[in-house]
């Protein structure tokens, strides 16, 4: 090969390279040196002193724990039919930790968003919330159906960060029966999420009791949340499961709720509606307290909150002023009427105003002398003229000139009545002006006057006229349903107040039984057995046309809701309420309290319609209850 | 011992390959990439042999077109590029991706050797080492708007050190070291915003853990994880399980580090340091200046490199985008880095001055 064309360079003699040059070789060999001292360095700091910390961050991306759901326990009646289960549903949900880096990014949540059909803005906002934790799964999509899910779940290589999760939907089954009962579950608010985040036990995504049994007993319903430990890639995708704590599964509730008897009655109230604007009624067991039925209308279905909330729907039932999300069975409060005449009867009977055989004289109008104007009367009107009443007839005939002396005494002062602070007390003795304990929430306390309950309220004295209206359950005394359902069983059963309870037991994942039912008695009234005889026969009286055994004459307020196969006990009640009409009748409640069979009540009953007449709406109600849950003819 | 030196070093980075795309492509046992490399390394066996079998100084001759073709492909790659993460680097040749700037550092290795050979006697004036800068800053400046500023500091780096081997005035190059430093905070503004990002996750890349700063802390997490020993080839789970993006490029360090922990890396250097000792020995028995100054310059070229390299992926340095020599996948820079093996043992074995 020929030598190529020289450069200067050539001629330069072949010794040593000059100094300077050859200096700054070693120079370039120390840089060398120092270059690679300092790498080392590094890496020893590193991979020497910090290889087990970075080892454990190593671990710590390719481990991951998960949360395994625990199932919510079902809900059954007392005979075992399904009120509350779980149906599974499908979620598509992205764990941002596992989503690519753009653009593959914004690529993976376009065909996303094709897919499921929701805009892409509306996913970029939900992964923006959860900024704060990456691993969680953030649902993007709910409710999905199967074969959608499959599909997702086969696209899963474009889909990196994509994940299927299996969510269980909560169903009540024929919601608007039980509703509040039950209550429904609900997505944690930020309240309680920050209480409960604590325990570990609730992540944000999770569904919590927020109203009725779901929120009282949401501890047991639930049960707790497992924990799989798993192996994952860089994408999130599970590769081998290296340990479960399986999570524990909720316990089931059995109430003691009987589901037909609670359809037969919100049937037969439902009849009334919606002209009677509210309707309630209760059944309890009076041997046990055993809650059988509990009805309040109008209703709501609480399937409403398991599905995507309509929020239309919602804010009708909120801005409905009869208030359908509130359970007026134990919520509401109202005059009770004549129904109270029963506690004044009590009350009368033990205190010794009266006696069983004490007979008054109902000329038809309560006869006061006005002191004002001397010779001058004032005359509160009855019924009607009912002539002598013994207790048992009075009750029967719903007589409030009897009633309103066992009050307030004789007007002329042949003898003094209870007045207000011995009947307060006596209320409160029969479950009045509080709580019964049932434990669903929000139940009311009711009223029973006193006076110094008035002079705290209203800064006045107490008048003789009070008394003769909380004598007849008007005036200031108000009560919820199920304080009247609870007086009646009490007097059914003979004199044992009880606790209201709603679930007859509980059981776990396997059906064995957990807690049973134990019956709460809250006190022995102590009834003197004469002195509730008395009372009972007026409430039996009160289904029939008759003479006592003491000679008083008696049209049962009901008679005309007697069945003929079955002995039933009960009193109507009519309390007028809110402002008189042109003509200057008020509206009144209807009423009814009773128990059947009278021999050995199994089945306490209170009927209430808001716009109605006792004898008239509430007690052919409970007729037909009586009717159907003994399986008699009515009539 | 160099040729070993490289060939094992080749050898390394196909192995490392292999185990960073291992079981990504289900559908074979042998990744692609891996494939690619080989048929890589052999395209640069072919240019390796031609550059020992050719005398160098005929490079001398050749320096002006070479330079004059070099500064074009990279104009033109600006207009034909295949536009990548927002850069264009590349030249789509179909069944090559050609990334000029490679093979344009071999160009002004050459250029820059011929200049201060050529003008020897007047290496101690300033207006030389502003020449030398002038050079040098074209293909810089074209590269950098590519942009590609790992690359373009590569240019910088040869520049400086074959300035120095050449023998220009300490002062000199303080002056310009000086210049430059005061000019950073107005290349601070200058800079686009992707770089000064760079920058400032590098000093904290937990400022944003799931995005800009994963591939700096998952780095770090593979290469201390790795421990003395490492976790077995192929037992990385952090490579495995591919916590690392692209791990097969710049972050192949990371892999081996935490596949063969801290003995594997010694060997790396070990086996880098014979391989840039032997090119200063070049250097140092080279027959001319021209043949000196271009060793020199092919020396510096691939320590720059390895520093860089290494050291972003053990975070002493933020993320440059300039691949690992031998090591990294990539066709343009293995057989760049081949060629300049083949040059430096063209070198070598001219020392004494007879032609072959």
């Amino acid at each position: 090969m020929s030598s190529p064309e020289p450069i200067r360079s050539l001629d330069e003699p072949f010794d040593q390279p000059p100094d300077p040059t050859r200096r700054r070789l070693f120079a370039l060999g120390g840089a060398l040196g120092i270059g690679i001292l300092g790498l080392t360095s590094q890496l020893w700091r590193l991979q020497v002193f910090g290889g087990a910390s970075y080892r454990e961050l190593a671990d710590n991306n390719r481990f991951r724990l998960s949360r395994l759901e625990p199932a919510r326990g079902v809900i059954y009646d007392r005979n075992g039919d399904t009120l509350a289960r779980n149906r599974p549903s499908y979620v598509v949900a992205i764990v941002p930790a596992d989503l690519p880096r753009e653009p593959d990014r914004a690529r993976t949540l376009r065909r996303l968003s094709r897919l499921v059909g929701v805009p892409v803005g509306r996913i970029e906002a939900a992964l923006n919330d959860r900024r704060a934790d990456p691993f969680s799964p953030v649902p993007i999509a709910t409710g999905v159906e199967t074969s959608f899910a499959y599909t997702v779940e086969e696209r899963h290589a474009e889909l990196p960060g994509i994940q299927v999760l299996v969510k269980p939907v909560r169903e009540y089954v024929d919601g608007r029966l039980l509703s509040h009962t039950i209550g429904y579950v609900g997505k944690l608010d930020a309240d309680e999420f920050k209480r409960l985040a604590a325990s570990g036990d609730y992540a944000l995504d999770d569904q919590i009791g927020k109203m009725g049994l779901e929120l009282v007993r949401e501890k047991e319903l639930r049960g707790r949340p497992g924990r799989k430990r798993a192996e994952v890639d860089s994408t999130g995708r599970e590769l081998r499961v290296l340990g479960t704590d399986p999570a524990k599964p909720g316990r089931n509730l059995h109430l003691t709720i009987d589901l037909p008897l609670q359809r037969e009655i919100t049937r037969l109230l439902a009849e009334h509606m919606p002209a009677a604007e509210v309707a309630s009624a209760v059944a309890i067991d009076p041997r046990d307290g055993q809650v059988l039925a509990l009805v309040h209308l109008p209703s709501f279905d609480n399937n409403m909150f398991s599905r995507e909330l309509d929020e239309a729907e919602f804010k009708a039932l909120i801005d409905d002023p009869n208030k359908p999300l509130i359970d007026g069975a134990i919520g509401g409060a109202y005059p009770p009427g004549a129904i109270f005449e029963i506690v004044t009867a009590l009350a009368g009977l033990h205190a010794g105003v009266i006696k069983p055989e004490t007979k008054i004289e109902c000329s038809g109008a309560l006869v006061i002398p006005d002191r004002l104007a001397p010779g001058g009367v004032q005359k509160i009107p009855c019924w009607t003229s009912h002539g002598p009443q013994d207790c048992a007839s009075a009750l029967a005939n719903s007589c409030n000139v009897f009633f309103y002396q066992v009050g307030g005494g004789d007007p002329r002062g042949s003898f003094d009545g209870l007045d207000i602070d011995r009947l307060a007390d006596w209320a409160a003795k029969l479950g009045f002006a509080s709580q019964s304990g049932i434990e669903l929430p929000n139940e009311a306390d009711g009223l029973v006057p006193t006076k110094a309950w008035k002079r705290r309220t209203y800064r006045e004295d107490w008048f003789t006229g009070d008394t003769y209206n909380a004598a007849i359950g008007q005036g200031y005394v108000t009560a919820t349903p199920l304080q009247v359902a609870n007086l009646v069983a009490t007097v059914a059963n003979g004199g044992k107040l009880f606790k209201p309870q709603v679930v007859a037991r509980t059981t776990d994942e396997r059906g064995q039984t957990v807690d049973g039912y134990k019956p709460m008695l809250v006190r022995d009234l102590g009834f003197d057995p004469a002195k509730l005889k008395a009372v009972q026969n007026g409430l039996r009286y009160g289904m029939l046309i008759g003479r006592t055994e003491n000679g008083t004459n008696f049209t049962g307020s009901s008679w005309q809701s007697d069945l003929r196969d079955l002995a039933t006990a009960g009193k109507t009640g009519s309390p007028e309420w809110g402002t008189p009409d042109a003509s200057g009748r008020s509206p009144t409640h209807g009423w009814f309290a009773g128990y059947a069979p009278f021999d050995q009540p199994q089945l306490a009953l209170a009927v209430f319609l808001k716009r109605g007449r006792g004898a008239q709406d509430a007690a052919r109600i409970a007729r037909g209850v009586f009717s159907f849950y003994f399986g008699v003819a009515e009539g | 011992m160099l040729l070993s030196a490289a060939f094992a070093l080749i050898g390394f980075g196909v192995a490392m390959i292999y185990s960073a795309t291992y079981g990504t492509d289900p559908s074979s046992s042998i990744d692609p990439h891996v494939v690619r490399q080989l048929v890589y390394a052999g395209m640069g066996v072919v240019a390796m042999a031609l550059l020992v079998g050719l005398d160098y100084r005929v490079l001398a001759n050749l320096a002006t077109p070479l330079y004059v073709a070099g500064v074009v492909s990279l104009g033109l790659v600006m207009v034909l590029g295949r536009l990548d993460y927002g850069a264009r680097r590349w030249v789509d040749l179909g069944f090559f991706q050609l990334q000029p700037s490679e093979p344009v550092k071999l160009v002004v290795v050459v250029a820059l050797a011929r200049y201060f050979a050529a003008n020897r006697e007047r290496v101690h004036r300033f207006t030389t080492l502003l020449l030398s800068l002038a050079i040098t800053l074209v293909p810089f400046a074209l590269t950098l708007a590519e942009p590609d500023l790992g690359t373009s500091l590569v240019f910088v780096a040869i520049w400086f050190v074959v300035a120095y081997a050449a023998g220009v005035r300490w002062r000199h190059l303080l002056v310009l070291g000086g210049a430059g430093l005061l000019a950073l905070p107005l290349v601070w503004e200058l800079l686009p915003a992707y770089m000064r990002a760079r920058v400032s996750i590098f000093l904290d890349p937990y400022s944003d853990p799931l995005d800009k700063g994963y591939n700096i802390i998952q780095a770090t997490i593979s290469v201390g994880s790795g421990g003395f020993l490492g976790r077995g080839f192929l037992s990385g789970t952090q490579s495995q399980l591919h916590f690392l993006r692209v791990q097969y490029a710049d972050f192949i360090f990371s892999v081996l580090a935490e596949e063969l922990g801290f003995v594997g890396a010694i060997g790396l250097f070990a086996l880098f340091s014979i391989l840039l000792l032997r090119g200063i020995r070049a250097a140092y028995l080279a027959s001319e200046p021209f043949g000196r100054l271009v060793a020199v310059g092919l020396v510096a070229m691939t320590m720059f490199q390895l520093f860089v390299n290494v050291g972003m992926n053990v975070s002493l340095l933020p993320v440059t985008g300039i691949p690992l020599p031998f090591i990294s996948f990539g066709g343009s820079s293995l057989i760049t880095f081949m060629a300049a093996i083949g040059i430096l043992e063209s070198i070598a074995m001219r020392h004494r001055k007879f032609q072959f």
